[in-house]
């Protein structure tokens, strides 16, 4: 099965992406082949084997439900979009 | 040769003895790193953020508390710098990409902030590959970086400038990344020692986010002690992390013997029969054998037989998670804003295709396309069930021995520009490290040998988890038997 244009288009899509139909034919080609490599995958036996998402077996830690410093609206101040403690967008809702 | 020229030729630990013993201070260090990056790091590249002011300040500071008998640790007064991926709080912070031009961020990494408890003297930011993708520094997204040894070839990368400042006297000691093996590899073409830890070992909180099951910040120095120095001083239980370990952290600089008598040192028949591996590099791989030998290690052949599979899973997984972390970069809350006026879409995709480089919507897309519906079963779930098995291949070599030594990289540093073009010859050649991130095990890289025409060749060690001391002991071992570490690049 070989990527094409138009998978290459439908990625860009998902990432949230803008390209020129440049760049769009020189990924499209550039993942065609790195796609075809990883194929090779399929080779691999892999029957009754568990995937091993992270190198190791956590359990999500927890802290107790109470208030705790943090960085707070701080972090907003580097927005392009900030404006008195609020970040400006585009309308989300038409 | 003035007495600057003798500092900045020092190793990490050279230096901190001269700090403690009152031979040198702290802000004629500083000043003489300072002087080197004046003469040498328009050519070189190697940074992309210097702080002159707070680095002297903090080098005064260092001076003070020496001189009252408080010096904080043995790196108090040493000046370091910091891959441009580690947050580091009011100081701009990129990961050499456009879109995060002008990012002041609003607190420290955790690295950060340890390195600076102990009293390290920050010089600045450290260039690399855009959001620490590639393997030649030559993604950044401002300025390319050079190899001291050979300024027609490449530091290597992700981690180019942490390894061609320490390489060039720059600074003594640097912090990178390693994902894939972008710690490793340009420690490996630059002569030095570079380690990525377990992972967990060290706190990845206000780490630029690249591949979250695989990234590991980790020391480059000239010296497997300077090595050691930076990793005690960063590792350990973090709270903000939730992939940190809760493990206590050992000595690591003074439990540094050289006895590897017993030492059971596998040898990957994959590796070494690897077709591509170069002459000289694989020369450099049995001057390490014979020295380890010597002092009374045990070699043993052994099997890693998916490491064929590497580069195919490694590049599946970490571009599926890259492209998840990737996401947040929309410029609604931080970095660079395009498009506003067209509407929140437009925004995101102007956002993006302008701020983000080839290489990395590359792998942005790559990763999205194969999380896909319809994709996710054959690639990405696929990938993780053959990283179990590469894991698995590793539990059952460490059965049998108790470190693994190969090559680090199949060639000798490559010439800039000769692989940027074709990204799956740059992929390929970072078989050799990408296993260590997928099974989450220590590994370093140190210097080896030198080419015909002097440039360094490095060799790779993989421990068990956690098992950084045996690593860094056994690397000692090998420093000293090959008695290599006092070469320095053409000035």
């Amino acid at each position: 099965m070989t990527l094409t244009r138009d998978d290459a288009e439908r990625a860009a899509w998902l990432s949230r992406l803008a390209l020129c139909d440049e760049d769009l034919d020189r990924l499209t080609e550039d993942l065609a082949r790195i796609v075809g490599f990883v194929e090779q995958l399929r080779a691999v036996d892999t029957d009754g084997v568990e995937p091993l998402f992270h190198p190791l077996s956590l359990e999500l830690r927890r802290r107790p439900d109470a208030a705790e410093e943090g960085v707070g609206r701080r972090g907003l101040e580097g927005s392009m979009g900030y404006e008195d403690g609020l970040v400006r967008v585009p309308k989300v809702v038409e | 040769m003035s007495q600057l020229t003798d500092l900045t030729d020092l190793t990490l630990s050279g230096l901190a003895l001269a700090l403690k013993e009152g031979r040198a201070t702290s802000r004629e260090a500083t000043e003489a790193c300072l002087a080197v990056i004046r003469a040498r790091d328009e050519e070189l590249g190697a940074f992309l953020l210097v702080d002159e002011e707070r680095a002297l300040a903090a080098a005064e500071a260092a001076d003070v508390r020496r001189a009252h008998g408080a010096a904080r640790s043995p790196l108090d007064g040493v000046p370091v710098a910091l891959k441009d991926n580690l947050l580091t709080e009011g100081q701009e912070t990129t990961a050499a990409s456009r879109i995060l031009s002008g990012f002041h961020p609003p607190y420290d990494a955790t690295v950060t902030a340890r390195l600076k408890a102990a009293g390290a003297v920050c010089l600045g930011k450290l260039n690399l590959d855009e959001f620490a993708m590639g393997s030649s520094n030559e993604n950044s997204a401002y300025r390319p970086c050079k190899n001291p040894w050979d300024l027609t070839r490449t530091p290597g990368g992700s981690s180019g400038g942490s390894a061609a400042s320490v390489a060039a006297g720059a600074c003594f000691g640097s912090l990178g990344t390693d994902t894939g093996g972008s710690i490793r590899q340009p420690a490996a073409f630059c002569g030095l020692v570079g380690l990525k830890p377990t992972y967990g070992r060290v706190s990845r909180f206000g780490v630029v986010a690249f591949a979250s099951s695989l990234d590991q910040v980790g020391p480059l120095a000239r010296d497997v002690k300077g090595a050691a120095l930076l990793l005690e001083a960063i590792a350990g239980f973090d709270v903000r992390d939730a992939t940190s370990v809760e493990r206590p952290v050992p000595a690591y600089a003074a439990g540094l013997t050289g006895h590897v008598r017993g030492l059971k040192v596998g040898l990957a028949r994959e590796w070494f029969e690897a077709s591509g591996l170069d002459d000289e590099v694989a020369k450099g791989l049995e001057d390490a054998k014979r020295a380890l030998q010597d002092r009374g290690a045990t070699l043993i052949d052994v099997s890693l037989p998916h490491t064929r599979y590497a580069v195919a899973t490694y590049y599946i997984v970490a571009s599926s998670e890259a492209a998840s972390n990737l996401a947040r970069y929309d410029g609604v809350r931080f970095g660079q804003r395009r498009g506003e006026e067209m509407g929140l879409l437009p925004m995101y995709e102007q956002t993006r295709g302008e701020g983000f480089g080839f290489e990395v919507e590359r792998r942005i897309l790559l990763g999205n396309y194969v999380l896909s519906a319809g994709y996710y079963d054959a690639y990405y779930l696929k990938a993780q069930k053959v990283r179990r098995r590469i894991a698995d291949d590793f539990t059952r070599a460490f059965e049998e021995v108790d470190v693994l030594l190969g090559p680090t990289t199949p060639t000798p540093p490559f010439r800039l520009g000769e692989k940027v073009s074709d990204p799956l010859t740059m992929y390929l050649s970072d078989v050799f490290t990408l296993q260590a991130n997928l099974a989450g095990l220590p590994a370093l890289s140190l210097n080896v040998s030198f080419t015909e025409s002097g440039l360094p060749v490095g060799a790779q060690l993989i421990g068990r988890p956690f098992a950084e001391e045996g690593l860094l002991n056994a690397a000692f071992a090998l420093e000293g038997a090959l008695g290599l570490e006092d070469r320095r690049p053409p000035a």
